[in-house]
């Protein structure tokens, strides 16, 4: 039986990639946004999350996230406050997903190396997390899955 | 005059806002009520009703500016333009708004000689703190009455005062007076015959207005246009500076004038010294040891900012007299010894063209040791090569014997040929000098299309010229080389004896196919020069025609007794005499087959060799840090993540027979059903930013030399060839280059991308940065003898951003003198305080933390977000909102306990980078 993983991503190459690579192992269904990644949540059963950090091609009334607080935080800068929820909305679809009561693991695709810090910040906040980088290929994935899924490191 | 509607718009509003001071003005409760009508009337464009009120009030109150500013309007736009005119002049002495308007109605009539009587006097008794308007109508009043180096001299006034800092934002119609300024300043000044005129001061100060202008707020397409006008003054400046010999005798008198300078120097009077020679330079503006002393006069200064004004006056004295090297090596020392060595490269030229002029043993070796120092060694190899071969007695030539040595050691495969061109000039027609000097700028600056264009419009003009012929072939060679052959043969069959120009087409014609001709152009040349026997020689050898070798060979051996390719020569005799011991002509073979290798792709080289890193790009040009971020992170996050990444996959599918992978790989890169592929879309990235890089006058050379980006270049180009041989090839050819292209791209590339990323444009916020705000406000008129203390500073935290230090500062003396300004003008001495607070924080559900840069003041009165990015009202600060936005930071108005309120810029901290 292969293992159902939820992929909530803006676009489709998360789900292509996965379908094509790590199809015989995974059975990978997608959502487009935070709102249908939870209702998806709640109505079926996923072993794991695969989630992308960028959401730059959905409507802004879809992004998730304290709106007014960060507009307010900008200056009132609508745009630029839409490019924040843009560039960190697949933290915001984790904390809604926690808020939820889902524990499930979850994989973010961003390459949290850099910042060291923040890492430690989040997975103490949102439990079992851990993170890939840009340059992993469809084996690194599978492991991170695997790790995952047998509760195992919290980071590459 | 398309603004002047909107400026009265501008004077209106100010006007009403002033209503409640009406009635302290002696307005009586009814007067009041007409005043009002007749405003409401103005606004409803009810004019003649408008004249009918104000009237009213004017014949009970006579004095009332207002109201008399009110008749001039509703006359104005009634279309009665001299009443009109006859009401603002009759307040223009209570009222600047009124001077303003009757200078704008004299502009409307055209009558340009009283609108500037007007502006004049109104910008002067104003001063730099006066209405921007006034100075931007004067310009344009100078500029209707066609004088315009007035109108340039305000316009300089005006960007460089501080109304560039003030809420006044231009205005589409007001940028459209920017291009006018322009086209009349460049239309008058190329009237004049700019050799007989001094006029580099005027393009001078046309450039630094075109970068203040290019610097404030226009409209795009403005914008463009006064970059390109910048570029091309700059490139006409440039091209103007190759031309020479325009030294103006000195008479007696100024003779005896540079004497009195040069003791005031000896006697360590710099001040008199600089004094005299300013004048000097006034008299005599075309003489170049005037300008040459004036140099020295600076050069002594101790202050380094004079030293740019030495660099100017050096490189004035160099282009009046070429032929005198004395100005030309006082610009090289000022340049290589003046500053540490940043700047030895661009002293460079400026000794090429010494020798051109005169040629000196001692001149070249300094070229040929500048070239090495500045890791030009295939350059400096040549120059030492032309020393040896010019000067071989001089007591440089062992030196530099024993410098070429070194270099041929280390780079043995680019020995290069140096041979003289025809310098003679004389005859030419100056517009082709022309066109071919502003060919050879563009060429500098990586423009080729317009290279070309120039150099074709040299020819154009003076078609049997042998230099252009020449320069245009090299413009062609990898664009066209046909038409290259065609101008390379046109030039020798002007000037036959040009071994370069013979070699190059020897070179060209290899590279075309032409093999049979390029032999026998070789022969040729062979015969007048013997070294290119050993040409032949590799030539033969290639085609295994041993004996042939062998005859070459010799004939390079008794003909040719100089340096030239004798290394190489040995080792080919070393091949084609194998009695000879292995350990001798083995590595000089492995030499050789290099040298044959690159031999003919010369020039190809020497194209790769140009431009610079992206590393030193961004140091040059920090400001560009978040455009080449964006296009760095597409490169990492859609290139690499998820498609090249697949190779490691690939190579364990295709060792275990399974072609299916490495066909959806092949889709991947290379695309296809009108997808584009992964490496196309690479190449779109390195083009991006090489446009980067050309948008600010810089090749950037990312395809053959940058340290990080070169390597995944070559790995992509290595894709592009196996791409298509995936789902065909025998696996264990294909593996072991897919593994060396996966290692480039998804390990050491990633990995150089992110520690470019990372690296560049991070600032710790510390003291410094903050004193530097400080000591930028604190130098400014409005508060200099104000009482006013340098800020208190906390410093609660020690972090990182991501910002450009100089925007930093902008952002911070913008808004220090805010709040400076709110403090004196609004606190009793005593209470009059600034401050920063730094603190760290941090967003708990994104984790990311920020630096909150707190400038706070004890002002009374509020401030809300609004306001701050006001650019109308008097505490606007919206270049610092801008320059907040451009590094992803905020701005914000805060409580802060103990002070009146805090100015919040946030900015996010960058972690350290641990590779």
């Amino acid at each position: 039986m292969r293992t159902p993983v939820l992929i909530i991503e803006d676009g489709f190459e998360y789900t292509d990639r996965a379908h094509q690579w790590l199809g015989d192992e995974f059975e990978f269904t997608r959502a487009g946004n935070g709102a249908e990644a939870l209702a998806l949540l709640q109505e079926t059963a996923f072993s794991l999350v695969y989630l992308d950090m960028n959401f730059n091609r959905i409507p802004t009334t879809d992004l998730l996230g304290p709106w007014s607080e960060i507009v307010d935080r900008f200056g009132g800068d609508a745009d630029q406050a839409r490019g924040f929820l843009e560039a960190h909305q697949g933290v915001y679809i984790l904390a809604a997903m926690r808020d939820l009561g889902c524990g499930l693991p979850v994989l973010i695709s961003y390459d949290f190396s850099a910042e060291p810090k923040r890492w430690q910040h989040l997975k103490s906040r949102y439990g079992l997390l851990q993170y890939l980088s840009d340059n992993a290929g469809p084996d690194q994935v599978r492991c991170a899955l695997a790790d995952l899924l047998l509760g195992g490191p919290g980071s590459l | 005059m398309r603004q002047i509607p909107l400026l009265f718009a501008v004077l209106w509003a100010g006007i009403a806002q002033a209503q409640d001071e009406l009635v302290e003005a002696g307005l009586s409760q009814a007067e009041l009520e007409r005043f009002r009508e007749g405003m409401k009337a103005l606004e409803e464009d009810r004019f003649k009703d408008a004249q009918g009120r104000f009237w009213r009030v004017h014949l009970t109150n006579r004095e009332h500016p207002q109201t008399m500013a009110g008749l001039g309007r509703a006359y104005r736009g009634a279309g009665n333009l001299s009443e009109a005119g006859k009401w603002f002049e009759n307040c223009a002495h209570l009222l600047d708004e009124c001077a303003l308007a009757s200078g704008q109605l004299a502009l409307l009539n055209r009558d340009f000689e009283q609108a500037v009587d007007r502006l004049a006097r109104l910008a002067g008794e104003q001063g730099e703190k006066g209405d921007p308007q006034v100075h931007w109508s004067l310009v344009e009043a100078y500029l209707g009455g066609g004088q315009f180096r007035e109108a340039l001299s305000t316009a300089l006034d005006f960007v460089h005062s501080d109304f560039s800092q003030r809420p006044w934002v231009w205005q589409p119609e007001q940028s459209s007076q920017v291009g006018a300024l322009l086209g009349g300043l460049r239309q008058d000044l190329s009237a004049e015959d700019p050799w007989e005129t001094d006029d580099s001061e005027q393009w001078g100060e046309i450039l630094s207005l075109l970068v203040a202008l290019s610097e404030m707020e226009l409209e795009e397409g403005l914008r463009e246009e006064i970059a390109a006008e910048v570029l091309l003054i700059e490139v006409e400046e440039a091209a103007r500076r190759r031309f020479g010999g325009i030294d103006v005798a000195l008479s007696a008198a100024q003779k005896e004038q540079i004497k009195g300078v040069q003791k005031d120097l000896d006697a360590g009077d710099v001040a008199g010294a600089t004094e005299k020679i300013d004048q000097l330079v006034k008299e005599a503006p075309r003489s170049a040891d005037v300008w040459g002393v004036r140099g020295q006069v600076y050069r002594q200064s101790p202050q380094r900012e004079f030293w740019t004004e030495a660099e100017n006056s050096y490189r004035r004295a160099h282009h009046l007299a070429p032929n005198n090297p004395e100005w030309g090596n006082s610009l090289v020392r000022l340049l290589t010894e003046g500053y540490g060595g940043r700047r030895d490269k661009e002293a460079i030229p400026v000794l090429k063209e010494l020798l051109g002029h005169n040629a000196t043993v001692v001149l070249q070796h300094q070229l040929a040791q500048l070239l090495a120092k500045t890791g030009d060694f295939s350059g400096a190899a040549a120059a030492y090569k032309a020393l040896l071969e010019k000067w071989p007695n001089s007591k440089q030539a062992p030196g530099a014997r024993e410098s070429l040595r070194a270099l041929e050691r280390e780079f043995p495969k680019k020995a290069d040929l140096v041979i003289a061109l025809p310098r003679s000039q004389d005859s030419l027609r100056e517009g082709a000098q022309w066109q071919y000097q502003l060919s050879v700028v563009y060429q500098g600056r990586s423009m080729p299309e317009k290279a070309i264009a120039h150099a074709s419009a040299a020819l154009g003009l003076q078609p049997k010229w042998p230099l252009v012929l020449n320069h245009l072939a090299g413009l062609l060679l990898d664009r066209d080389p046909s038409a290259a052959l065609g101008y390379y043969e046109q030039s020798l069959a002007l000037a036959p004896s040009q071994e370069r120009v013979r070699l190059q087409r020897v070179a060209l014609l290899f590279q075309m196919g032409a093999m049979k001709t390029a032999e026998v152009a070789l022969r040729e040349l062979a015969a007048d020069a013997p070294e290119f026997h050993f040409r032949l020689a590799l030539l033969d050898y290639e085609r295994e025609d041993l004996e042939s070798a062998q005859v070459q060979l010799n004939l390079f051996f008794e003909r040719y007794a100089g340096e030239r390719f004798q290394s190489e020569a040995q080792a080919l005799q070393g091949v084609l005499a194998p009695d000879l011991d292995p350990r001798v002509w083995l590595p000089l073979l492995l030499g050789l087959v290099g040298f044959a290798t690159v031999g003919l792709g010369v020039f190809r080289r020497r194209r790769k060799r140009k431009g610079i890193s992206l590393r030193s790009f961004l140091q040059e040009e920090p400001r560009c840090f978040h455009d080449v971020a964006r296009v760095l992170a597409g490169m990492r996050h859609e290139v690499l993540k998820h498609n090249t990444t697949l190779l490691p996959s690939v190579v364990e599918a295709l060792l275990k027979g399974d072609r299916g992978p490495a066909l959806d790989a092949s889709g991947i890169l290379i695309g296809g059903q009108g997808a584009q592929g992964v490496i196309a879309l690479w190449e779109r990235y390195v083009g991006e930013l090489e446009a980067i890089g050309q948008a600010h006058g810089r090749r950037l050379n990312l395809r053959y030399a940058d340290p990080e980006i070169a390597p995944m270049c070559r790995a992509f180009r290595g894709l592009q060839q196996i791409a298509p041989l995936l789902h065909k090839a025998k696996p264990e050819s294909l593996v072991p280059q897919i593994r060396a292209i996966s290692h480039a791209l998804n390990t050491v590339g990633y990995a150089e991308l992110g520690k470019l990323l990372h690296e560049v444009c991070v600032l710790e916020i510390d003291r410094t940065v903050l004193e530097a705000a400080w000591q930028r406000v604190a130098r400014e008129p409005g508060l200099v003898g104000r009482g006013l203390g340098p800020p208190v500073i906390r410093l609660e935290c020690q972090v990182q951003v991501r910002v450009f230090r100089e925007d930093l500062v902008d952002i911070l003396a913008n808004l220090l003198r805010n709040a400076c300004d709110a403090v004196l003008a609004g606190c009793p001495e005593p209470e009059r305080r600034v401050g920063f607070r730094i603190v760290e924080e941090m967003d708990a559900v994104t984790g990311l933390s920020w630096v909150a840069i707190r400038v706070l003041d004890s002002a009374p009165g509020s401030l809300t977000d609004a306001m701050l990015k006001g650019r109308r009202i008097g505490r606007g600060v919206g270049l610092a909102v801008d320059l907040a936005k451009r590094s992803q930071g905020s701005l914000k108005v805060e409580e802060e306990p103990g002070w009146s309120k805090a100015v919040v810029l946030r900015l996010a901290v960058a972690e350290e980078f641990e590779a």
